[in-house]
């Protein structure tokens, strides 16, 4: 029994929004208007709230976003739209889009003054899974994290959760009792306990392995649900059976050279890869080493570990990795030799200003470093913090090359990396740091960066299967700096990348990689290979548009 | 001083103990054998004096204890956290709090702990709580030390569930629902609202909510429609309606008992948009990463947060609205957390909101202020037997506000800071908001006292023009201003101290005093009358017993009086003695009552009688 109607009671009226609006200068510009809509299983959905959350600068004031709720034949109208990029959410509870879990929203780069119409939503009510988790003796486990997986096409677990809304209902009450509610039809499998067998698994001493509906310690044995557009699906209770306990190592971090205890060293895991040789240079957070040299990491599942001084600016050292077996039992005598590590010095600077206004953002920017050594064979991560001078330091380095990327950051696009600098000469590789050496004079310079892409992509010979988004990715050519950036191709076809300095650049188009995405049919990617294109960028808008066609049986050279 | 010596070693005589005794139990505790030479006592000051800063801190302490289930079985499996108590954030690079966990019978271990104060906490989950302490007998936090054995009781938390309708009756899906404790078990109304549950709840797709995890004690609940994990939400209105559907007046309360259910609290939802209050934020151009504003609308009498909207750091206006908020008396307060020791805070506001919304309010950021200085510990011969701990971690300088607060507004003005000190006894009390202060310093034993507390002057003061340019802050308190660091502070802590123990009898056995009256030592000495330092007020338990401890020595006016009307539950009332003028009708009082006492350095009364009139 589906309600079409989302009856709610005071309905308010629009003028209260318009009174925020009348704040922006924007009304004295033309505004542009959004209009669509909405239905459930073909028939018109009444007044369920559709509104747009801007891309970047979240309002805190959630009168500040601009909504509508659809009439009786299922029509929504937003007015008043400044130009921008947004996300269009029809938000009914209980109910969701026929747009993948993790894209609910539309995403829509509107033009000033544009009129646009058709972003419509198909609506389906959500499907139910509920249960109750309990140990082998009947006992609950209560605030217990339930994770849920969606089949794909090839019947794969796609990676975990999707939270999203209500992520409050992926834990078990004090009953044991856990349900998940507003899911779209699909084939799951729900589970408890660790989420992966190796690493940090527990705060407390004990953990439960993963076990899937009803009572499965491996994907295969467990017992995949069903869920149609709004069923219910009770009883789905799980059964763990002992808990284990968790591992702990500790032992001393030293000073290679004199043997002295190090202070302040932050010790960290990393898995160890089946040749025996470890896989990372990076880990989480872990446990700083006290006065007397002692660290301590608890929570481990048991298994095989290299553990090490983490990789990070923090650490003035870095060391070898020591392994331990944690299978049979705690370890607590390791002993990690570290040393004094190089560093790079330098300074963040915006090329052609003075702007205090501009200087005083560098503190938010974030730098990252990838450190390429011998000592490992993945790169080691690092975001160095850049304090209020523009002054940044990257510590505990190893014999290595370091790469400095500058990534604008979601919401602030204004600035990019233009170049980097050692002692006034540039830098293209990646500066090298020798044993223990104290790099300086280096110079990140940022510059601004106010042109954008605009882009179309038209799609012909057919429709791109619903779950399926695009993206638009741009990577500079030439000589300098590597930078890439993107931008979603939204709701119309249509892509924005801005924070583009003038130069040269290739524009690809290519399927979207997000978290649970289906596998894409290798057709359509081959349709898709195509979708490359060199420009230039020298003003503030230039345009490119890309033909993709779906009927095509074989790759055009 | 000489004199003193000789009386403090005459009463060491008459406690039984030899000249000889001591010497060899001060070789055990301070000398290495190389040094073991004649004591004569002059040399005993000296290596007094030369020791104290030299002790070692064996970092070898322990603290044990055991999580328990009301049943009396030990729980497994309990996160248990340690921190210290008043520690300087400068000092140790590894500040964060360790964990424990405990074991299949629910004990648990601290080791490698040096010679200070801890707190102790326990964070379990699951519908459980830890068993609350009556407010009756709830004092100042307690802290824990190495050689300490801590129990934790686990009980059963309550739970409250229904659900929530549109005001057309259809099911309200994913929308936050809170329960607040309004009185605690004991049926007195709680001053810092808490918000129970722990975790968010929010509806499922029937509406029904379940919150678990309750303190007993009685609660009303409350959704203001707002939906996790959404900016916006589905449904109208941002103002709170409570179960079943009303405003906050005529809220139906709920009682929760560990273990119990609370079912069918059901919340038809009205859907009111409240008023809005909104203005702006202005201050110091301060630039720092990752630091935005909050600005919280706290509700007067009861402490209840109301609202709250934050500013995100880079936002180029600073202007912000709290929604949905109802008639009623507010403190509106914006702050700002820059590190540690910068944080900026308007001074709370008070506003009325009735009838309409209330714009246009400027909120001021200002930065604290701190007191910094150092604990000294004076030598004398007046050394007292028994434990004596000398390091000065264990004592702890706070500041404490001599302006009455009203405790509604304690979460925001509180009575009390405690400063955070290093090992070489330098201390800082961070935070403060511009208003009077008086510092209090606790002795590390009972061994010693406060002496002397003692602040530079910004001008050399009348009465003080030998001295160097210090002031008595135990007379007359310190005043800061915004964003003012002062410095230079000095406590300084003596030997010799004495403590009086004694109990209350009245005239006809039948009527015993009234609860919570209280015990004061007023000093007889003149010259110590603005003295603060000499006064002593404790509480006379439920056994009419009493007890001081840490006095000065000197010449003292025993003296009891009936509890205050206005006290407070929770927190310890301010000393009577800081007011100037209730400090003086305690002295006329104190004289009348004509209970001399002497308490000699060191000296341990235990059988004080005092009638009650």
């Amino acid at each position: 029994m589906q309600k079409l109607s989302f009856a709610l009671g005071i309905l308010i009226l629009p003028s209260a929004f318009h009174s925020v609006q009348a704040q922006t200068a924007e009304t004295r510009i033309k505004t542009a208007s959004i209009s669509g809509r909405v239905v459930l299983k073909g028939e018109p959905a009444r007044n369920v709230l559709v509104y747009l959350q801007p891309q970047i600068s979240l309002p805190s004031n959630p009168d500040a976003y601009l909504r509508a709720r659809t009439d009786d034949g299922g029509q929504f109208h937003i007015a008043g739209v400044a130009a921008g990029a947004y996300l269009v959410y029809a938000l009914a509870p209980g109910f969701i889009s026929s747009d993948p879990p993790r894209l609910q929203g539309k995403t829509l780069n509107v033009s000033e003054g544009e009129n646009i119409e058709n972003i419509d939503f198909d609506l389906k009510q959500g499907a139910v899974i509920t249960g109750r988790v309990t140990d082998s003796q009947g006992r609950p486990l209560a605030d217990e994290r339930v994770m849920l997986s969606r089949l794909d096409k090839n019947g794969r677990p796609q990676s975990d959760n999707y939270y999203g809304r209500n992520f409050d209902m992926f834990q078990t009450d004090d009953r044991g009792v856990y349900r998940l509610f507003g899911l779209p039809e699909g084939r799951y499998l729900v589970s408890v306990g660790a989420q992966q067998s190796v690493g940090m698994v527990a705060s407390g001493g004990t953990f439960y392995p993963r076990t899937f509906y009803p009572d499965a310690t491996s994907e295969s044995e467990a017992k995949v649900i069903e869920l149609s557009e709004g069923s219910e699906n009770t009883n789905i209770d799980i059964t763990v059976s002992e808990a284990k306990r968790t591992r702990a190592v500790s032992g001393r971090v030293v000073n290679a050279q004199t043997g002295q205890p190090v202070a302040g060293v932050e010790i960290t895991w990393g898995l160890v890869s089946t040749d025996g040789k470890y896989t990372s240079s990076w880990g989480p957070k872990g446990d700083k080493s006290r006065t007397n040299g002692e660290f301590h990491l608890k929570g481990m599942a048991p298994g095989k570990y290299a553990v090490f001084p983490r990789g990070d600016s923090a650490n003035e050292f870095f060391g070898e990795p020591v392994m331990c077996d944690l299978s049979g039992g705690d370890v607590s005598d390791l002993e990690i030799k570290v040393r004094l590590g190089g560093s790079i010095n330098g300074f963040v600077v915006i090329e052609g200003t003075n702007d205090s206004m501009a200087l005083a953002k560098l503190p938010q920017l974030t730098l990252y470093v990838g450190v390429r050594s011998d000592q490992s064979r993945a790169p080691r991560m690092d975001f160095p913090k850049v304090n209020a001078d523009g002054s940044f330091r990257i510590s505990g380095l190893p014999p290595c090359s370091a790469q400095i990327q500058y990534n604008p950051s979601h919401d602030d696009r204004g600035l990019a990396l233009a170049r980097i600098e050692r002692n006034g000469a540039p830098v293209v590789e990646g500066i090298k740091v020798g044993a223990g050496e104290q790099v300086t004079g280096v110079r990140v310079v940022l510059t601004y960066a106010t042109f954008a892409l605009r882009g179309e992509v038209k799609i012909t010979g057919g429709s791109l299967p619903t779950g399926l988004r695009l993206y638009a990715t741009v990577r500079r050519t030439g000589q300098q700096t590597s930078f890439y950036s993107g931008a979603e191709v939204d709701a119309r076809g249509q892509f924005v990348i801005d924070g583009l300095v003038s130069g040269e650049y290739e524009v690809t188009v290519g399927p979207s990689q997000y978290f649970g995405a289906d596998p894409i049919d290798p057709r359509i990617a081959r349709a898709l290979s195509p979708a490359r294109e060199k420009v230039t960028v020298n003003s503030g808008s230039q345009r490119v548009t890309f033909v993709v066609d779906l009927s095509k049986k074989e790759e055009n050279r | 001083m000489r004199k003193r010596r000789r009386d403090g070693e005459t009463e060491r005589r008459r406690d039984g103990e030899t000249e000889g005794q001591r010497k060899k139990e001060m070789e055990r505790k301070f000398v290495s054998p190389s040094l073991r030479l004649s004591f004569s006592l002059s040399l005993r000051l000296f290596l007094f004096s030369l020791f104290i800063p030299f002790i070692a801190n064996a970092q070898t302490g322990e603290i044990t204890g055991r999580v328990v289930t009301e049943d009396g079985g030990g729980a497994p499996n309990v996160n248990v956290y340690l921190s210290p108590v008043g520690s300087s954030r400068r000092a140790a690079s590894n500040d964060k709090p360790e964990s424990a966990v405990t074991d299949g019978d629910g004990n648990f271990k601290f080791t490698g702990l040096g010679p200070r104060q801890y707190s102790v906490g326990i964070i379990y989950g699951k519908g459980y709580i830890n068993r609350p302490v009556p407010a009756s007998e709830r004092t100042a936090p307690r802290t824990y030390r190495p050689g300490d054995h801590v129990t934790f009781t686990l009980i059963r938390g309550g739970v409250i569930t229904g659900r929530v309708t549109t005001p057309t009756g259809e099911p309200m899906i994913g929308v936050q629902v809170f329960a607040m404790l309004v009185r605690d078990s004991e049926g007195n109304h709680v001053r810092d609202i808490v918000v129970g549950g722990g975790r968010p709840h929010s509806t499922d797709d029937r509406g029904v909510y379940r919150i678990y995890g309750l303190t007993p004690g009685t609660y009303v609940v409350f959704t203001k429609g707002a939906m996790l994990g959404s900016p916006i939400s589905a449904y109208d209105g941002y103002a709170p309606t409570y179960h079943p559907s009303s405003p906050r007046e005529t809220a139906a309360e709920i009682t929760v008992t560990s273990g119990g259910e609370a079912t069918g609290i059901d919340i038809r939802y009205r859907g009111e948009r409240g008023y809005t209050v909104s203005g702006l934020v202005t201050g110091p151009a301060l630039v720092a990463p990752n630091s935005g504003m909050s600005i919280s609308l706290y509700n007067s009498s009861t402490s209840f947060q109301a609202g709250t909207t934050s500013i995100r750091n880079g936002d180029s206006q600073s202007g912000f609205a709290i929604l949905g908020v109802t008639d009623g008396e507010y403190e509106i307060i914006a702050r700002r957390f820059l590190a540690e020791d910068a944080y900026l805070t308007s001074p709370p506001r008070h506003i009325t909101v009735k009838g309409g919304d209330v714009g246009g309010i400027e909120l001021r950021l200002e930065p604290s202020a701190s007191i910094s200085g150092k604990v000294v510990i004076e030598a004398s011969p007046n050394a007292c037997e028994g434990e004596r701990k000398s390091l000065l971690e264990d004592t702890i300088v706070s500041a404490r506000r001599a302006t009455k607060t009203p405790p509604a507004l304690w979460f925001l003005r509180p009575p009390q800071y405690a400063g955070s000190m290093n090992d070489s006894g330098e201390f800082t009390i961070y935070r403060l908001d511009p208003d009077r202060y008086f510092i209090i310093a606790r002795a590390p034993d009972e061994n010693r006292y406060v002496k002397s507390i003692a602040a530079p002057a910004a001008t050399p003061r009348r009465s003080s023009v030998r001295s160097v340019a210090t002031y008595d802050v135990g007379r007359s308190g310190l005043t800061v201003k915004s964003g003012e660091r002062m410095t230079g502070l000095i406590v300084t802590i003596s030997d010799g101290a004495a403590s009086l123990r004694g109990k209350v009898a009245t005239e006809n056995e039948g009527s015993p005093p009234p609860g919570r009256t209280r015990a004061h030592l007023v000093p007889a000495e003149t010259a110590a009358a603005d003295d603060l330092l000499r006064y002593g007020e404790v509480a006379v338990d439920k056994d009419n017993a009493f007890e001081f401890k840490n006095m000065a020595p000197g010449k003292y006016r025993l003296l009891l009086r009936p509890p205050q009307n206005d006290e407070p539950n929770d927190g310890p009332p301010a000393p009577v003695a800081w007011d100037a003028v209730e400090r003086a009708k305690l002295r006329k009082e104190a004289e009348a009552m004509k209970v001399e006492v002497e308490l000699k350095p060191c000296q341990r009364i235990s059988d004080q009688v005092v009638k009650y009139r």
